[in-house]
């Protein structure tokens, strides 16, 4: 649908600091063509217009965007970013709470505004993800942050995003006496299903005793914190990578009512009609991942992508969501994202479509399409200007805007690499 | 325990046998149909024992005055049965675990996991009941070894009968190596496979060294240096000197290749044991050329039974689990030596059925009796002694009514050492087995 | 052969058979030789699993099989140094020196990882030891010959080896052991090195003393120490596990004190920091292009590193250490165009002839020119671009991966297996279980 307006008329906004316009970009607005020769005014954070020869505002920067590119800013829809610094350091993580309930989490409580991995992730134009604590069954509420701001609450566009929930596996281990035979393994499963299961019923339970006031009722933030989703009033993230996990996560969130979004799928393939006819979006992990097994073939991975569109399934790439055997490097690979996608289209993703993949995909499938991902007016100016295709790797991005505010490329590692360059 | 085997065993161990009081010492045998696994088959025939020895075979032997009877009418003569890397009597890990020092080894120097003195004879004390089990199985032989550690100790052959230890056939038959050790941070060095043989490279060398040094020291000490005692070399340099065969680990082709190349330096008689992947292209014929004999396991790569239905099987694994019971007949066909065991063997019947597997597979009888009787006997270095229906040979033999490899198939009586050993009934026999298991 | 060959040769065709028996001609390609010709339009001519010529205009034998490679581009077998794939074992990490253990002893050639490499347009790695402790075993170069035997994949007359690490791996925290700080590791080596002479020495006094005819006892042979004695002699490579510009300073002052050369500092990921020194010394540096942050000595890492040390004269590489990575090496060598500004010449080197430098095999491979191996590439599209894949991987001349063999390869495997078990599925229900 081409939403694009074109402002023949100056609307004169007062003039503040935060008015911004990029005068002369390649706009790849994402909702239709791109804009050759496009400028983009933004006001409050916001998009206000895009279209060619806007006037500029009294007092407005002007960026001049002649010969570069426009693009909306990249979405990472699955991210341990900013409550990680360094892995092997157990201290420098917010990721694993104990315990395996824990729906009143709020990842955005620990991320951390000056990680280093903040400035060194948003360099490659990633402006916005969604961040997310793991481990235990359910490990807490992702949250949406964008890649810039003073503390973390100016950073986080959405606290209290979705839930995160682990589908328990049947894993037969021979060395482990409970679960050394494919039946007890599946009895285990089974009791880890039923205990997801009484966890939502006392979370209905507790939300009808609240709405009556019952008496001698107590407030319970895990109850509470579950209850919408036990409700099916918000979508809930499902982490589950095999065909068979894949359909017994949707029969169990169909018979609980519940909405649901897959995270993972290195099988989605396989269930690709179920998931298209139930509408079920996907967040896929990275491409850069191992297969799954000895057999699988080695591009599976690269073409499951491609599968899942031609089959009509919604699905965003993330740079974290559990993604075949294992994942490539060894530490948050955020910065990677664009490449993550990439990596599909030779193997038959659209380019278009991998694109979209990390910026309106994301954004849609988490509620959030009428604010971000594509450049339209109305929406978060979340942004990057580059000298190419974002999804190549010698692309430079030059220039950053988050929520309407130019933010710079510096980082640690630009630093240290002009600093050693002085060396004598 | 039933009264009729508490008496048995009071009877044995008051040394006279639960037979009729004078226990024969003459046996012939006639009417038979014989295989000495030596030389061709005789379709009817005379096999003579006397004092614990063949006297004769052949088609028309001499029967003695003095011998019992036995008519062979619709009955089959083979040599005795061989077990040729058997756990029977042996002591598990808790009583016996692999030698260590009292802190972690930091290197080969602490010799860890080594008792290469220790000999399978001096450890083995089986119940007589099990070694009835195995006996009744057609099964007059088993090879034993010390199993815990890298280097556990040597083989020893054994006869099945009243006394295995005294009647021992070969006390020192063979020395064993093994690379999949018990590891952690407690035992040090080696903590990995190839740790385990760099450890085995390092003290094939020393024992070489060892040797050299003593002869030169010995011949004239004065000036020189003495060398230092080392008792786990001592052995190592009687195997080599003895040409005793030296057991390495290998059962998968990768496995294999590895044991051809690892062995070339350490041992002119090197024995690979496991080998379910000799079937695979040019394995046997390497083996062969590398004057390799090997010990084939028995225990055919299974699903597990418990396993998760979806779970996936790669292609190699179910390659390797189809094709398995055909390595020996790769192996015989290439003229390669080999003996059998079952490493998951509980009872004889486990190994005969694996066994049968193989003749299903393609393996002949005659292959597959020369792999219980002879095969083993020519590994173990005993093939002057034991193995075949020969003259002079010890009298281990295995009758049958039926085919040995038919699957019900049980033996009609068992000889060790010139000594007849009666089956029981059917259904004692049966309520042996379901014990055993 | 561990896979299923017959089926291949059956599906495949003439075209196999006839390479086999005679030469190649791949026309019409853009060919990034990574040697002096640079990058040409032009066709590659193989015969006998070598390169015979490169260039625009070549002429071949009436019974060469040609290949259209019209719009494809060539680049030379990518050469991965740092990998543990296709090992049974990394590391014997409970002693501080275990250079007597070596991978060429535990190579596993049927390791799934192989394949993926090849489909990923790498030819060559080298498998090292892991960095458990400070001088740890010998490693093994190999070619990915997928199919072949442990020992067929061995680079024929390729220097030997040895693994060093230093850093976090190797002092682990918490070890019952020496050593636990980076002055201890150092020492580490001063002291085997110490050992090594003397055992050195030992030798020569032996073999003087039975030369002039006095009676002697040879000494013990030592597995550990004589690989150190290669080192000394230079007859042995060592590619040292690194991190922290300190801890690489102290290696290679130690190394000039020993009299040998570090030929590659692994990881290296501060080497940005001392790459005068590491240039002066003579080592090169195989690195990450842009992993950090995850231990750390890991905290400093840019992905400017193999750009800043090129500048300033290193011989540098880019390896995957790992079996994911090593599946978009070309991938990883264009990010020094983008950090660091290297051109494209610049970057394809860093996983092609300069790791080959580095494992001293350029003569034999690295770079498409004659005489060299046929170890090459056809992607389509350029090799540096994300939007690149391999279509076939040649390795010594001969096709090891290809999409469409592959494709056919899946067909055949997925009816194998259905086979396979049908023929292992319990055979009726007279067998019951014993009690």
């Amino acid at each position: 649908m081409n939403r694009l307006v074109i402002l023949a008329l100056l609307i004169v906004p007062v003039s503040t600091a935060q008015t911004l316009l990029i005068r002369g970009a390649t706009v790849h607005t994402l909702a239709g063509d791109p804009v050759e020769g496009g400028d983009v005014l933004i006001q409050d954070g916001v998009i206000q217009g895009v279209g060619s020869r806007l006037r500029a505002p009294r007092g407005a920067t002007v960026v001049d965007a002649r010969g570069k590119h426009l693009y909306p800013g990249l979405f990472d829809a699955y991210t341990p970013l900013g409550l990680n610094e360094i892995s092997a350091v157990g201290v420098t993580s917010d990721q694993v709470e104990k315990g395996d309930f824990n729906p009143h989490l709020k990842a955005a409580v620990a991320v951390n505004p000056d990680s280093e991995h903040i400035a060194v992730t948003r360099s490659n134009g990633v402006t916005h993800a969604l961040t997310t604590m793991s481990g235990g069954v359910i490990s807490g509420r992702a949250s949406v942050i964008q890649l810039g701001g003073w503390t973390s609450e100016e950073m986080t566009i959405q606290p209290g995003g979705p839930l995160v929930l682990h589908w328990p596996r049947i894993r037969v281990r021979s060395d482990d006496k409970k679960r050394d035979t494919f039946a007890k393994a599946k009895k285990l499963y089974e009791q880890e299903v039923a205990e997801i299961s009484n966890w939502l019923e006392a979370a209905r339970h507790y939300a009808l005793a609240e709405a009556k006031a019952a008496p001698g009722f107590r407030p319970d933030p895990k109850l509470s914190a579950l209850a919408p989703a036990a409700a099916g009033e918000e979508p809930v993230l499902f982490v589950a990578a095999r065909e068979r996990a894949i359909r017994n996560a949707v029969a169990f969130a169909e018979q609980q009512g519940m909405q649901m979004i897959l995270v993972g799928g290195a099988e989605a393939w396989k269930a690709r009609e179920m998931l298209a006819e139930k509408k079920i979006p996907v967040i896929l992990g990275p491409t850069q991942a191992l297969p799954l097994d000895e057999d699988t073939p080695y591009d599976r991975i690269f073409t499951q992508p491609g599968e899942l569109q031609a089959a009509g399934v919604q699905f965003a790439i993330s740079s974290s969501a559990p993604s075949g055997a294992r994942a490539g490097a060894p530490y948050p690979k955020s910065r990677s994202l664009p490449y993550e996608a990439a990596g599909a289209v030779p193997f038959g993703l659209d380019r278009d479509e991998a694109l979209k993949a990390i910026t309106v995909y994301p954004a849609q499938i988490l509620g959030l399409g009428d604010k971000l991902g594509t450049i339209e007016e109305g929406k978060i100016a979340n942004l990057m200007l580059t000298d190419g295709d974002p999804l190549e790797i010698s692309t430079q991005v030059e220039r950053l805007f988050i929520d309407g505010k130019e933010v710079s490329t510096d980082n640690k590692h630009q630093e240290l690499y002009e600093r050693y360059s002085q060396r004598p | 325990m039933r009264p009729s085997r508490f008496l048995a065993l009071i009877l044995t161990a008051a040394g006279l046998s639960a037979q009729p009081s004078e226990r024969p010492r003459v046996f012939a045998i006639r009417d038979a149909r014989i295989v000495p696994v030596s030389g061709p088959e005789i379709a009817q025939g005379v096999v003579v024992l006397r004092d614990g020895l063949i006297a004769s075979v052949g088609a028309a032997s001499e029967i003695p005055a003095d011998a019992w009877i036995i008519e062979g009418e619709g009955l089959s003569v083979y040599p005795g049965f061989i077990d040729s890397l058997s756990t029977l009597g042996m002591p598990d890990e808790k009583k016996f675990p692999p030698v260590y020092g009292k802190r972690p080894a930091s290197g080969p120097d602490d010799r860890p996991a080594t008792s290469t003195w220790a000999l399978g004879v001096d450890h083995f004390a089986a119940e007589n009941e099990a070694v009835e089990t195995w006996r009744n199985g057609g099964f007059t032989s088993v090879a034993v070894a010390p199993r815990q550690g890298i280097l556990p100790g040597q083989v020893s052959l054994l006869n099945l009968d009243q006394r295995p230890v005294a009647g021992a056939v070969q006390a020192k038959a063979g020395l064993l190596i093994q690379l999949n050790a018990e590891r952690s941070r407690e035992t040090g060095f080696p903590s990995s496979l190839f740790g385990a043989m760099s450890y085995v490279d390092q003290i094939f060398l020393d024992a070489r060294q060892a040797q050299q040094a003593k002869a030169i020291y010995e011949e004239s000490p004065a000036g020189l240096e003495r060398p230092e005692y080392d008792r786990t070399l001592t052995p190592i340099v009687e195997v080599l000197a003895n040409n005793s065969p030296v057991l390495y680990p290998g059962n998968t082709e990768i496995e294999l290749r590895r044991a051809l190349d690892r062995t070339a330096a350490l041992s002119k008689r090197p024995v690979v044991y496991g080998a379910q992947q000799a079937y695979r292209d040019g394995v046997a014929k390497d083996l062969a050329e590398g004057a390799m004999q090997a010990l084939v396991n028995l225990s055919w790569p299974e699903a597990p039974k418990d396993a998760d239905p979806d779970a996936q099987v790669s292609a190699r694994v179910l390659r390797f689990r189809s094709r398995a019971p055909t390595s020996p007949k790769a192996l015989s066909e290439a003229s390669v030596t080999f003996g059998v065991y079952g490493s998951d063997a509980k009872s004889p019947k486990d190994l005969m059925d694996g066994l049968r597997k193989a003749i299903e597979a393609g393996l002949s009888a005659e292959a597959a009796v020369e792999a219980l009787t002879l095969g083993p006997a020519r590994i173990y270095g005993v093939a002057d002694r034991l193995g075949s229906l020969e003259a002079g040979k010890i009298a281990n033999l295995v009758v049958y009514r039926d085919d040995p490899f038919a699957e019900k198939s049980r033996p009609v009586m068992v000889f060790v050492d010139g000594q007849k050993f009666d089956m029981p009934a059917e259904s004692e026999a049966k309520e042996k087995e379901d014990d055993a298991e | 052969m561990p896979n299923s060959r017959p089926t291949l040769l059956l599906v495949l065709g003439l075209a196999l058979a006839a390479s086999a028996a005679a030469s190649t001609l791949i026309e019409g390609a853009v060919i990034l030789t990574a040697g002096p010709q640079g990058t040409i339009q032009g066709s590659i001519l193989i015969d006998e699993g070598k390169i015979v010529a490169v260039g625009p205009n070549l002429d071949a034998p009436d019974d060469a099989t040609r290949i259209d490679a019209r719009g494809k581009f060539i680049s030379p077998g990518i050469i991965d140094c740092h990998s543990h794939i296709a090992a049974d074992a990394i590391n014997e990490g409970s002693v501080p020196v275990s250079s007597m253990v070596s991978i060429e002893h535990v190579i596993d050639p049927e390791d799934g990882a192989i394949y993926r490499a090849l489909a990923g347009g790498v030819t060559t790695a080298n498998i090292l030891h892991g960095s458990a402790n400070p001088i740890g075993g010998q490693c093994a170069v190999v070619k990915l010959r997928w199919g072949k035997s442990a020992r067929e994949m061995l680079f024929e007359g390729a220097m030997p080896g040895i693994k060093f690490a230093l850093g976090e791996n190797t002092k682990r925290a918490g070890k019952t052991f020496h050593p636990a700080t980076r002055q201890g590791v150092n020492e580490v080596f001063r002291q085997a090195f110490l050992e090594a002479r003397e055992y050195q020495t030992r030798w020569e006094t032996y073999r003087s003393d039975k030369a002039a005819g006095k009676r002697a006892i040879p000494p013990r042979r030592d597995l550990k120490l004589e690989p150190l004695v290669e080192i000394l002699e230079g007859k042995r490579l060592v590619h040292a596990h690194s991190y922290r510009a300190d801890e690489i300073l102290a290696l290679i002052r130690l190394a000039d004190e020993m009299g040998f050369k570090i030929r590659t500092l692994q990881h290296v990921l501060e080497g940005y920091k001392v790459a005068q020194e590491i240039a002066a010394h003579g080592a090169g540096a195989s690195t990450f292009s842009d992993w950090w942050a995850y231990k750390v000595e890991a905290f400093d890492a840019i992905p400017y590193n193999a750009a800043i040390m090129t500048r300033a004269g290193v011989l540098v590489s880019i390896n995957s250490d790992s079996a994911e990575e090593i599946r978009h090496l070309n991938q990883e060598a264009a990010k020094s165009i983008k950090w660091g500004g290297l051109t494209e010449e610049e970057a394809l080197a860093l996983v092609t002839i300069n790791p080959a430098k580095q494992l001293m095999i350029d003569d034999r491979v690295g770079s498409l020119e004659p005489g060299k191996d046929a170890d090459l590439v056809i992607w389509d599209g350029p090799p540096l671009s994300v939007y690149a894949k391999v279509l076939t991987t040649y390795l010594d001349g001969e096709v090891y991966f290809d999409r469409e063999q592959d494709a056919e390869r899946r067909t055949a495997l997925a009816e194998e297996r259905k086979k396979l078990t049908a023929s292992l599925a319990p055979k009726g229900k007279d067998e019951e279980q014993k009690p």
